[in-house]
């Protein structure tokens, strides 16, 4: 008897190296964060707002026909909206569209280059206090206590004495006080973290100190940091607003979303609304959509929120 | 733990003076001096100012007189307020800023809390969005918006309480209510980041599953457990907070004690700068110990002081 055999197939050649390569492409940590993160509506939402901001901060200035420092002080004084101006003209008439977009990139320069450098040292910087404990805790959390104490306005001004006036300046003030907050939370959630179970596991399967900081604590500590991370950005542009309305930031007619909202308040008594409105309303999506964006990466790089 | 508290209260001095001596440089280093901004005086007079607050004598002379009155914990004259001394100053206004802050840092903390826990006990549901709407809305409207507007609706329009200046207990309602913005929204976004985080791991699951009550559950294990990070910022938070705000004291004309950490220096008055500087920083320093002592109340397995050395 001819065994059943089909001639539509073929019978597949065994080999052990075919069957032990992997077909698809691995899906890393990276990857694997990023489809939960397109996955969750919100977060792309923030994150297009964000793009979308950033892209007219860049080309906003240059489809205005109007420059952020051309004063029209006859005829055009605190104008509404119109087809002319999108947004309106403020009281030395120039135009509010373009300066919000001019703003825009000082602001985001501003909040995102303190945001990152904040991130990177008060991350480290912590991990390392936490992690070591002991009396190298202490001797870098005293570094910090002494750094936080000082008067931070004669710091500023120190700097612009020595570094001129400018955004790199600010920027660098900025982030002299700024990674603090970051430093002592990070600490913190360390030194709980490294009391667990999972740490004594890395730890006797051989784990250096670099793989346990940065493949096991700090990993566990993202949710903390990312939040206190969406929490610096408007916090750096409200600071840059401070210092100019000091006369140490940004100097007039140069833009900040954080000095226009600061010039526009008297506004809120006489009524030019859109002066006001407009920083404050692109200030506040930007927040949101950071906050949203955050929020979603957080849980994006979470591996315990999979379902 | 005694011994650990010893040995910390020694290394505050050693902090406070370490700031001390930094400021003092710091603030003999920046340009200007404290009879520049006035109209131009007479050679003689500014001579005798100078010799009389000591800045005629070399720095170090200068920096070795002022320690020696800081040991006698006294802050001596301000320059720019003729008639006080930097000790009346700060026992005048702090108070009222403390008052102010003390307010609005309970009703950040209550609030946020809550509304921290609330929003992630609903993940992803209608409540914790509309928390986290409301704690955006806080952090991204800046205290200086904030302010007018309520001044100018809640108090101008609606006349529900008075504008500004500081004379009973209602006058510190709005200040209190624009200062407690943002670190009530700061507190709500850490508190339910954290939760969400504790509410996924297994000891939740093994408390509910042993038939735990819902709010045993919540206070026992869950908030105890995500309590930490809150705890790290409400420590700096507070001094923060209780050392009164430029801008709120500004705005709603409050004679606390925030002015005087711009105005001293914009002064260039050298004994207020001091004064104000180590004022905080005590208050910040023993704060953070604080906050380090209260890591090992919540996680017991936190041990700082256990393992001293390397």
């Amino acid at each position: 008897m001819e065994p059943a055999f089909n001639p539509r197939f073929q019978p597949a050649v065994r080999s052990r190296n075919a069957s032990e390569k992997i077909k698809r492409p691995p899906a890393g940590y990276w990857k694997d964060a990023w489809r939960r993160l397109r996955k969750n509506w919100l977060a792309m939402t923030g994150l297009v707002l964000i793009l979308l901001i950033a892209l007219m901060s860049v080309i906003g200035p240059w489809i205005s026909p109007y420059d952020y420092s051309e004063q029209n002080l006859r005829t055009g004084k605190n104008l509404e909206p119109s087809a002319e101006h999108w947004f309106g003209t403020d009281d030395l008439g120039r135009d509010v569209f373009v300066r919000v977009w001019e703003g825009g990139r000082i602001s985001l320069t501003i909040g995102l280059l303190a945001a990152l450098i904040d991130l990177c040292i008060g991350v480290i910087y912590g991990g390392i206090a936490g992690y070591r404990g002991g009396r190298t805790d202490e001797i870098m959390m005293r570094m910090v206590d002494v750094l936080w104490g000082l008067p931070y306005l004669l710091t500023v001004i120190l700097l612009l004495v020595v570094m001129g006036p400018g955004l790199g300046t600010i920027i660098v003030a900025l982030t002299v006080t700024g990674w603090l907050h970051m430093a002592r939370l990070v600490r913190g959630q360390v030194l709980q973290l490294k009391e667990q179970e999972f740490v004594l596991a890395a730890v006797t399967l051989g784990a250096g100190t670099k793989r346990l900081l940065f493949k096991h604590l700090i990993p566990n500590a993202m949710g903390p940091i990312i939040i206190m991370l969406t929490l610096t950005v408007p916090q750096a542009i409200f600071a840059e607003a401070f210092l100019s309305f000091l006369g140490l930031g940004v100097q007039a007619p140069v833009a900040s979303w954080g000095t226009m909202i600061n010039d526009a308040l008297i506004t809120v008594l006489s009524g030019e609304w859109w002066r006001l409105f407009f920083p404050a309303l692109f200030l506040s999506l930007t927040m949101l959509a950071f906050n949203a964006f955050g929020d979603g990466l957080r849980d994006a790089l979470d591996p315990k929120m999979r379902k | 733990m005694n011994r650990y508290i010893i040995r910390r209260l020694f290394q505050m001095v050693i902090t406070l003076w370490v700031i001390a001596t930094l400021t003092f440089l710091m603030m003999k280093a920046i340009p200007g001096d404290p009879f520049s901004g006035e109209k131009k005086l007479p050679e003689q007079v500014l001579k005798n100012l100078m010799s009389y607050y000591h800045l005629d004598e070399p720095i170090p002379v200068q920096y070795l007189i002022y320690m020696k009155s800081l040991l006698q914990l006294d802050l001596g004259p301000s320059i720019k307020y003729e008639t006080r001394t930097v000790n009346t100053i700060i026992s005048e206004s702090f108070p009222v800023s403390a008052q102010l802050g003390t307010q609005a840092l309970i009703l950040a903390v209550v609030t946020g809390l809550l509304l921290g826990v609330v929003a992630a006990l609903r993940h992803n549901r209608l409540i914790d969005y509309g928390a986290m709407f409301f704690a955006v809305l806080g952090i991204s409207v800046p205290s200086f918006v904030l302010a007018p507007l309520m001044q100018k609706y809640l108090a101008v329009e609606w006349e529900l309480f008075p504008v500004a200046t500081w004379e009973g207990w209602e006058y510190s309602i709005l200040p209190s209510i624009a200062l407690a913005a943002f670190p009530l929204a700061t507190i709500t976004r850490l508190m339910r980041s954290s939760m969400v985080e504790v509410l996924t791991q297994d000891y939740i699951r093994t408390a509910r599953s042993k038939g735990l009550p819902p709010y045993l559950v919540v206070f026992r294990h869950t908030i105890r457990n995500s309590i930490l990070p809150i705890v790290t910022i409400i420590g700096p938070l507070t001094v923060g907070i209780l050392t009164g705000s430029f801008v709120i004291e500004k705005i709603f004309s409050i004679p606390g004690i925030g002015k005087y950490f711009v105005e001293s220096i914009s002064n260039r008055d050298y004994p207020l700068i001091m004064g104000v500087t180590l004022f905080y920083s005590s208050l910040l320093i023993f704060v953070n110990f604080l906050v380090d002592l209260a890591y090992g109340l919540i996680d017991p397995r936190i041990q700082l002081f256990k393992k001293g050395g390397n």
